[in-house]
C-alpha cells in the first residue's frame, strides 16, 4: 500500500495512507499498528516507544537517542507490508443511552437542522453499528463513524464550556461519547451511563480502535438503575453490553 | 520510620510529575511528565535519585512544604530564592537555600519556596521520589482528567505526599551542588518544517522563519499560544485536517492564523495543520518561557534535531558528574569552580547566582 512520510519534529513519524476517512484505509492503519504493538511488546524493535492509529494515518513515537528518522521509516516499512489484513482482537458493543429529556440537550436542534422527527433521529443514530477509528482529544474519547447521511451536521457555533460526562454526540460524519466532564463543540443527542474510561479497570479506557459500537435506547429510568449498579460496582460489561469477541 | 511532606500551601499549580506516562496515547493518554525533563534529572542527582524519579513540578510561585515525622533530602531545580525555617525552643530560625544544591529538610521544617525568575517552570527533587501507585507506569499528574499524582490534582493545602525509606537514608548524605546550572539561552528555537508545511505558501513559511513571536498569557502545561504575523492557511488547503498523531512541540496553526505550540499535557491528536515542530531539545525553552517573551525560529532536519538530542544528552552527563559536595564554610569550593570552569566557560565570581557552590547558608 502507498503511504506518505510526514516527519514530526525528532521523536515521531507519521505513516499516511490516505486523504479521507475509510473503513478501508482505517483497517490498514489498525493492522500495522497492530503488528507493531506486538513487536514492541516483545522487544524487537528497540527504540520504538508505541504508535498510535488515527483515521488515516500511523503515528510512530521513537527515540532520538536510539534512532535517527531513516532508521525509524526502515524498521516500520515491513510492517505496512505485512499489515494488510491483520488486526487485533476486536470487540463488538452495545451501550445503553438514554435520548430524552435533560439527557439529550441537543436533539431537538439536531431534528430541527436536519429536518428530521426526534424519533427518527433516535432510530437513525442507533439503527447502526459504528466502528472506532481512533481515540484522541481526551482519555478514553473513542472517534466512531460513520454517521448516517441525514444526521451529519457540523458542530456547534458555540462549544460548551463543560460538556457532562457520558454525553453521546455527533458532528459531521462522526459520533462519540465524553468520557469526562470537558469543553466541546459536538451535537448532544443523549447521554450513557457507561464508564468509558475508568482507572479502577485493567485497562483504563474501555473502547479501543478497531472496536465496534452500536448504542440501544434506554429510558430515564433504566440510565438510574444503570448508573446506580455501575456506582455500586455490580454491573457486568462483559454480560450487558459485550456483544461478541472479532478474532 | 515513615514520613511524608505536607503541603502548606501549595504555591501556583503544584503536581507531582515524573518523566511522563508513555505507551497509551492510543487511547488518548497525554504523556504529561516534568516540562523540564533535563532539570529534573540535574535534581535527581544531587538527591541521589534515578534520573526520572517523581518530584514536585511548580509554576511561578513554589509551595511551602513541611517534613513531618521522617527528615528528607531536596534540591530545587530554578531561579529561585527559598528559605527553610525551623522552630525550637530558642525560637524561629531561618536560613537562605539556593536553587541548583541539596539540602536536608528535618522533621517539622519548613521549606517556602519564592517566585521563580527566568522560568515559568520549577522542580522540587525529593530524595526517594514520592511514595504514590504509578497509574499506567508514572505518577505525572494529569489534572484536566485526574490521573496520576496525589488523586490527580493540584496539590493544595494540607495534602501528605509520602516519602519512600529510601529518600530518608538518602537524607543523610552530604550535601551537593551543581557548580554550572543551566542557564537561559536567547537563540532561536529549533524547529523541523512540517507535517503539514504544505498548508502554507512560501512567503508563510518565510514569515515563519524570519520573524518574531509573542508568548501570550493563555499558556498553561497543555500548550503555549503565540502572537505574531498571521499565518495564513492556503485558500485551497484551509485550516483543518483529518486529525492525526501530534508530539509535545507540534506548532498547531489554527483558523486565526495564531501558532499554538503543544506541551507535555496536550492532547494525543489535533484537527489543525501543523507548519512546524520544535525539536525535543528546545522544548523545554517554550514550556518555560515567561508571557511577553519574543522568540523567533530556525528551521533544521529531523537527523540534525537527532544528533542534537544527543549532544544535549551528553551535555547533560557531564553536567551531572561535575556535581560536587557542596562546601559548609561558605568559601568556594575550589573543586567546583574548576568543573564549572571546565564545563560552562567563565565565571562571574560576583554574580553569586553564577556560581551557588560559593553561596553561603546563614546558619553554618
Amino acid at each position: 500500500m502507498e503511504y506518505r512520510v510526514l516527519i514530526l519534529g525528532d521523536r515521531a513519524i507519521t505513516f499516511e495512507f490516505g486523504a479521507v476517512i475509510s473503513k478501508r484505509i482505517s483497517h490498514h492503519v489498525l493492522g500495522v499498528h497492530a503488528q507493531l504493538k506486538e513487536s514492541i511488546a516483545q522487544g524487537h524493535v528497540n527504540g520504538i516507544i508505541e504508535s498510535v492509529p488515527t483515521f488515516r494515518s500511523l503515528t510512530v513515537h521513537y527515540n532520538p537517542l536510539v534512532l535517527l528518522p531513516d532508521e525509524v521509516e526502515a524498521l516500520v516499512a515491513p510492517y505496512i507490508k505485512e499489515g494488510d489484513e491483520v488486526s487485533g482482537p476486536c470487540t463488538e458493543w452495545s451501550f445503553p443511552v438514554c435520548y430524552s429529556g435533560e439527557f439529550a440537550p441537543d436533539i431537538k436542534d439536531v431534528a430541527h437542522r436536519t429536518g428530521l422527527k426526534t424519533e427518527d433521529v433516535i432510530n437513525i443514530h442507533q439503527a447502526a453499528v459504528y466502528d472506532v477509528f481512533m481515540l484522541g482529544f481526551l482519555p478514553g474519547f473513542a472517534f466512531l463513524g460513520l454517521v448516517d447521511e441525514r444526521l451529519q451536521l457540523p458542530r456547534r457555533g458555540e462549544p460548551r464550556t463543560a460538556v457532562p460526562r457520558g454525553s453521546v454526540a455527533i458532528a459531521d460524519q462522526l459520533t462519540a461519547i465524553y468520557p469526562t466532564v470537558s469543553p466541546g463543540g459536538w451535537n448532544l443527542i443523549g447521554t450513557t451511563p457507561i464508564e468509558l474510561f475508568d482507572l479502577g479497570q485493567k485497562n483504563a479506557a474501555l473502547l479501543k480502535a478497531g472496536d465496534r459500537v452500536g448504542f440501544r435506547a434506554v429510558s430515564e429510568s433504566e440510565f438510574r438503575k444503570i448508573q446506580t449498579s455501575i456506582a455500586a460496582g455490580d454491573y457486568s460489561y462483559q454480560n450487558e453490553c459485550q456483544v461478541k469477541e472479532v478474532a | 520510620m515513615t514520613g511524608y511532606l505536607e503541603i502548606q500551601s501549595s504555591g501556583f499549580q503544584s503536581t507531582i510529575q515524573d518523566k511522563g506516562r508513555w505507551g497509551f496515547q492510543e487511547f488518548g493518554v497525554p504523556i504529561c511528565g516534568s516540562a523540564v525533563p533535563h532539570w529534573m534529572e540535574l535534581g535527581n542527582s544531587l538527591v541521589g535519585n534515578n534520573a526520572d524519579a517523581a518530584g514536585i513540578e511548580f509554576r511561578v510561585l513554589g509551595p511551602t512544604i513541611k517534613a513531618v515525622d521522617a527528615p528528607v533530602k531536596l534540591a530545587i531545580c530554578g531561579d529561585v530564592t527559598a528559605e527553610v525555617i525551623s522552630k525550637s525552643e530558642s525560637g524561629t530560625h531561618s536560613r537562605k537555600i539556593s536553587g541548583w544544591r541539596s539540602f536536608t529538610l528535618n522533621p517539622d521544617d519548613e521549606l517556602k519556596v519564592g517566585n521563580l525568575e527566568n522560568s515559568v517552570a520549577g522542580f522540587l527533587a525529593i530524595s526517594g521520589g514520592v511514595l504514590v501507585e504509578p497509574v499506567m507506569g508514572s505518577v505525572s499528574t494529569y489534572v484536566r482528567s485526574e490521573i496520576g499524582g496525589l488523586s490527580g490534582h493540584i496539590l493544595k493545602a494540607g495534602d501528605k505526599v509520602p516519602i519512600s525509606q529510601e529518600g530518608i537514608k538518602l537524607s543523610e548524605a552530604a550535601d551537593r551542588v551543581q557548580p554550572s546550572p543551566p542557564t537561559s539561552q536567547t537563540e532561536p528555537i529549533r524547529v523541523v518544517l512540517g507535517p503539514q508545511d504544505e498548508y502554507f505558501a512560501p512567503e508563510t513559511i518565510e514569515m515563519f522563519f524570519s520573524q518574531k513571536f509573542t508568548v501570550s498569557k493563555a499558556s498553561d502545561r497543555m500548550g503555549a499560544r503565540l502572537e505574531g504575523p498571521v499565518l495564513t492557511h492556503k485558500e485551497d488547503k484551509g485550516s483543518e485536517i483529518i486529525s492525526d498523531g501530534v508530539v509535545p512541540g507540534a506548532i498547531q496553526v489554527p483558523g486565526n492564523g495564531q501558532p499554538i505550540v503543544l506541551l507535555n499535557d496536550g492532547q494525543t491528536v489535533g484537527g489543525y495543520p501543523k507548519i512546524a515542530t520544535v525539536i525535543s531539545t528546545d522544548l523545554h525553552r517554550i514550556a518555560n518561557a515567561l508571557p511577553g517573551t519574543v522568540l523567533m525560529f530556525q528551521g533544521v532536519s529531523a537527523k540534525e534535531a537527532c544528533l542534537i538530542a544527543r549532544n544535549a544528552q551528553d551535555v547533560l552527563e557531564r553536567m551531572k558528574k561535575s556535581i560536587v559536595a557542596a562546601s559548609a564554610n561558605g568559601f568556594v569550593n575550589i573543586k567546583a569552580l574548576y568543573e564549572t570552569n571546565l564545563i560552562g566557560g567563565v565565571v562571574d565570581m560576583a554574580k553569586p547566582d553564577h556560581f551557588p557552590g560559593s553561596l553561603t547558608d546563614e546558619d553554618v
